[in-house]
């Protein structure tokens, strides 16, 4: 195999979540150094101990700042509110679901990554399903009603909001202390990392209603692409796809890990076992929010999103989910 | 790399560069020198990001609680009350001053506010009563230290979040390593003004009758010290949001007490700025060195040298221990916290050490770190309070607490209850 | 002096700032009160606070330079006379101006960035970003001209040969204070030596 010589400047996702530290970090540490017969290696570095918060990764990229950058899908939504087509709230139930949308949107994001940003999408992959961590008794969606609930998006107050909650701000780290007080009654993460945070300490009931994915990206500059020959591009594109699957591998299990150690039930080797209660989500629940996914939710984003964004996720996303989303 | 970040960080700074402008230009010539890709160019998003963190809001607000206390005069007269029944040992006011950070550390998350309102609450005093004063400055820049050890703290929160360790168990662990660091600051205080009696001030004797009418005094900081944690702990607030609710307390004591004019709250918030503008600007370069620092893979390098040697438990905590004493005297807390966390914490936890401890143990390395010179942000708002005289008279006098400092940690590393009691006992 | 309108504008500069931050404080007092009486939530209060961080705190930085509060190491500075300071002052002044340059143009290609995308904030409120970030260039400019304006001020008169100006005009605040004593000092003298003669 006759690849070029390179090394890589990475700044990768949160330092605290596994995928990063059970997957993408080894993958740039040692996978891609064996797989490339050490021609390729990377200076990696996670995004949070450069200080950054994650809304600026591409724009860091664009500056050339690194080669590749990893970052949420959703905090580039700042700059352009089409970011958010992945992470509707309630739209997406399960993680089949989850890859047909990203895989039909792939094209939107990677053009928009390349007008603005002189980036080229490379991956991208979700984080554990978005649930729901609650202190005292939940029956179902309708329980909801009157608590106050911490969102980190604006699609997930659309949805408190039309449950009939509070969305309550918090940053992640006042989320533990802000439920043990009952500054918040309930908080939206995802299974593995309520578990890895301890949010089963401060909380009782555990409501698997896929609220959204978190997913994320990872991108290259795109003169650093450029430069590179056509059998090192066909090596990089076969080793980030296999990086990819693996990714998705790894968040299927930590989802279904996540709900095993939160409820203390079924296997959890990784995680710590908790007592949690499993709410069960019923059909009338899933009704429910698929009514607030049509009716307030899709056509709330659309009208941020604007026509032109609205018809490219109809033709793409909306198509692959059975959705359509209309501006009100 | 690291001869030369170091090397050029002491050489702008004892040019006299202001701190946050040598910060910012030893990141530029690491960029320029060690780095492929342009760094510098990250400067304006990564200023961007770090100066809107909602976390760090809470530092005008505390400092601004602050103020309002001091021209109340709530202020002076907690000192006077807590110097009522301090200041017969041998030390005196400086009793006060230790005691007086201790308690405006519990109703604040941040040592810079603390510093900067006991220090100007203590000032006068200084030479009023004639102390020492390297050692009477030594006691409030190391006393201010306090506010993060003692909860509420933001640098728990940040330390919370990165290891996800729980900030109410952190809270709680603070706590008697906290009051017991204020004993051993008076022990250092008493011990020094026995072995050298100039360093102490004139002695002011205060009957039993006046320490009791002075109890009254405590009334109004246990007031906001409710409504601040109190608010905290019925689920009101959040950490951050607590200190807005602190100053509309001290707001609603001074109009009380019919101190409120517009004059003074306008004079007020003038003094709260420049003090925050002062700070902001040296944590917005701290940021920006730490992103080139971790960018071109310096802190990589340093932090390898600490881990990479197999060490058995003591040792690594040890090692851990000497670096954070050294790397804080050269950088911004906040930052440094931010880039070595992630990278230390996982190492220390593999090696058994608990989570909430290290806190606990990371905090006091911390506070060591806000004294330390050249970059010690606690010595540099002493030093904003006071105008004039040397720097360096801070830094000296606050020596004599690092030997406070080390023994709480060894204290900590033979008893590790101490920390973990409290939480394990009230869960 | 010209110096002193530029320091009264400064003043007003860091004023309007610290109320940015009152402000901030307002808010987040009255979103705790709606959330706990009325269950409701003004949202994206935390965001607002953030830039009236970033904004305010820009603001200051001019006047805290005026008024000598932006902290320096003293150690050696303090061993040199009258010229050797003057060169340490100008040097200081030399680096602020250099390093404040390179932050203007980086915050200015952060603005016309958000203006270019049109990007907003993340909260229901979703406030074009280009407001705040353009408000918070404008103090780094203000910071800029004012270390401009300073250094301008110490080159004069360093090259009318008055050392003691500079150290007035950026020295540390221990000299400033010094000068001032000493001012007073000879003043008091003058007067006493007038009350003499008449
Ligand atoms: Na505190
Ligand atoms: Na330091």
């Amino acid at each position: 195999q006759d690849i070029q010589e390179l090394r890589l400047k990475v700044i990768g996702g949160w330092s605290n979540v596994t995928m990063t530290t059970a997957v993408e970090q080894p993958f740039w540490q040692k996978t891609m150094p064996d797989l490339s017969g050490g021609k390729i290696t990377a200076d990696f570095n996670s995004l949070d101990t450069l200080g950054l918060k994650g809304d600026e990764t591409l724009r860091l990229l664009r500056l050339k700042i690194a080669d590749i950058v990893t970052g949420p899908v959703s905090f580039v939504a700042g700059d352009f509110k089409l970011y958010d087509g992945l992470d509707l709230s309630g739209a997406i139930l399960d993680i089949e679901s989850m890859r047909k949308a990203v895989d039909a949107y792939r094209p939107v994001i990677d053009k928009n990554m390349q007008e603005n940003f002189n980036a080229h999408l490379l991956m991208m992959w979700p984080s554990p399903p978005q649930v729901l961590f609650c202190k005292g008794e939940i029956k179902g969606v309708a329980d909801l009603k009157g608590k106050k609930i911490r969102t980190f998006n604006q699609t997930l107050a659309d949805f408190v909001e039309a449950v009939g909650g509070t969305p309550v701000n918090l940053s992640f780290a006042e989320v533990v202390p802000a439920l043990q007080n009952g500054t918040a009654d309930c908080g939206v993460t995802g299974t593995g990392p309520g578990n890895s945070a301890k949010w089963w300490e401060v909380t009782d009931h555990l409501f698997p209603l896929v609220l959204g994915w978190s997913p994320y990206f990872s991108a290259i500059n795109l003169d650093t692409w450029n430069s590179l020959d056509e059998p090192t591009k066909a090596f990089l594109t076969e080793a980030f796809g296999k990086l990819e699957d693996e990714m998705w591998a790894h968040v299927a299990g930590v989802a279904t890990e996540g709900v095993n150690c939160n409820t203390g039930i079924g296997e959890c080797a990784k995680g710590i076992k908790a007592n949690m209660k499993l709410v069960e989500v019923t059909d009338a629940d899933k009704a429910l929010l698929a009514g607030m996914v049509t009716e307030t939710i899709l056509p709330r984003w659309a009208g941020r999103c604007g026509e032109a964004c609205v018809a490219q996720w109809n033709e793409t996303v909306g198509k692959a989910l059975g959705f359509t989303a209309k501006a009100q | 790399m690291i001869a030369f970040a170091i090397g050029a960080m002491i050489l702008l700074l004892a040019l006299g560069l202001p701190i946050a402008i040598g910060l910012g230009l030893v990141g530029m010539g690491l960029s320029e020198f060690y780095s492929v890709l342009p760094l510098t160019r990250a400067m304006g998003e990564v200023a961007w990001s770090s100066s809107t963190s909602f976390l760090m809001v809470s530092i005008p607000l505390f400092v601004l609680l602050g103020e309002i206390l001091l021209r109340s005069g709530i202020a002076d007269r907690m000192y006077a009350a807590v110097a009522a029944w301090l200041s017969w040992m041998p030390g005196g006011l400086m009793h006060a001053n230790i005691g007086s950070s201790a308690l405006f550390a519990s109703m604040c998350g941040s040592s810079v506010a603390t510093a900067a309102t006991v220090g100007t609450t203590a000032m006068p005093q200084m030479t009023k009563y004639g102390y020492n004063p390297p050692l009477f400055l030594g006691t409030l820049a190391a006393g201010g230290t306090l506010g993060i050890l003692i909860p509420p703290s933001i640098n728990l929160i940040v330390y919370g979040l990165i290891t996800n360790t729980s900030i109410p168990r952190l809270y709680l662990a603070g706590i008697i390593p906290g009051v017991l660091l204020a004993l051993m600051f008076m022990t250092v205080v008493a011990l020094a003004c026995t072995l050298r009696p100039s360093l102490g001030g004139r002695v002011v004797r205060v009957g039993w009758p006046e320490r009791i009418a002075l109890l009254g005094e405590f009334l109004p900081p246990i007031f906001i010290f409710i409504v601040v944690i109190g608010s905290i702990y019925v689920g009101w607030a959040t950490a951050t949001e607590s200190a807005a609710l602190g100053v509309v307390a001290a707001l609603v004591l001074t109009m009380v007490r019919g101190r409120f004019s517009v004059a003074m709250f306008v004079n007020a918030v003038e003094n709260t700025m420049k003090t925050t503008g002062m700070i902001m600007l040296i944590v917005v370069a701290a940021f920006f060195l730490n992103f080139v620092m971790t960018a071109v893979g310096l802190t990589t390098a340093i932090v390898n040298l600490v881990t990479a040697y197999d060490l058995p438990p003591l040792g690594l905590m040890i090692a851990v221990i000497v670096f954070y004493l050294i790397l804080g005297a050269f950088m911004d807390e906040m930052a440094m916290m931010i880039s070595t966390v992630p990278v230390i914490a996982p190492v220390v936890f593999a090696a058994g050490f608990d989570g909430v401890w290290f806190g606990v143990m990371l905090v006091v390395l911390m506070q060591a770190g806000m004294i330390l010179p050249p970059v010690g942000i606690n010595l540099f708002v002493i030093q904003g309070i006071r105008r004039t005289g040397r720097i360096s008279e801070i830094a000296w006098g606050a020596t004599p607490f690092m030997l406070a400092m080390v023994t709480i940690m060894v204290l900590l590393m033979v008893f590790p209850q101490l920390a973990l009691w409290l939480p394990a006992t009230l869960n | 002096m010209p110096l002193k309108g530029l320091r009264a504008i400064s003043r007003y500069i860091l004023l309007a700032g610290g109320f940015l931050i009152v402000i901030a404080c307002a808010l987040i007092v009255v979103e705790i009160v709606m959330r706990q009486v009325f269950r409701r939530s003004l949202g994206g209060v935390d965001e607002l606070a953030g830039f009236a961080l970033a904004v305010g705190t820009a603001w200051s930085f001019g006047a805290v330079l005026l008024d000598k509060a932006h902290v320096r190491i003293d150690t050696v500075y303090s061993h040199f006379g009258d010229k050797g300071r003057a060169l340490f002052d100008i040097l200081s002044l030399t680096g602020t101006v250099l390093f404040m340059s390179a932050m203007l143009y980086f915050a200015t290609e952060v603005l016309t960035t958000s203006i270019r995308f049109g990007a907003s904030s993340q909260s229901s409120l979703a406030i074009p970003k280009s407001v705040p970030q353009a408000m918070w260039v404008a103090g780094l400019g203000w910071f800029l001209l004012v270390a401009v304006i300073l250094l301008c001020c110490c080159l004069a008169a360093l090259f009318r040969g008055d050392w003691k100006q500079v150290g007035r005009l950026a020295g540390a605040p221990d000299i400033e204070t010094e000068l001032s004593a000493e001012l007073a000092d000879t003043e008091q003298r003058n007067a006493g030596e007038k009350g003499a003669q008449s």
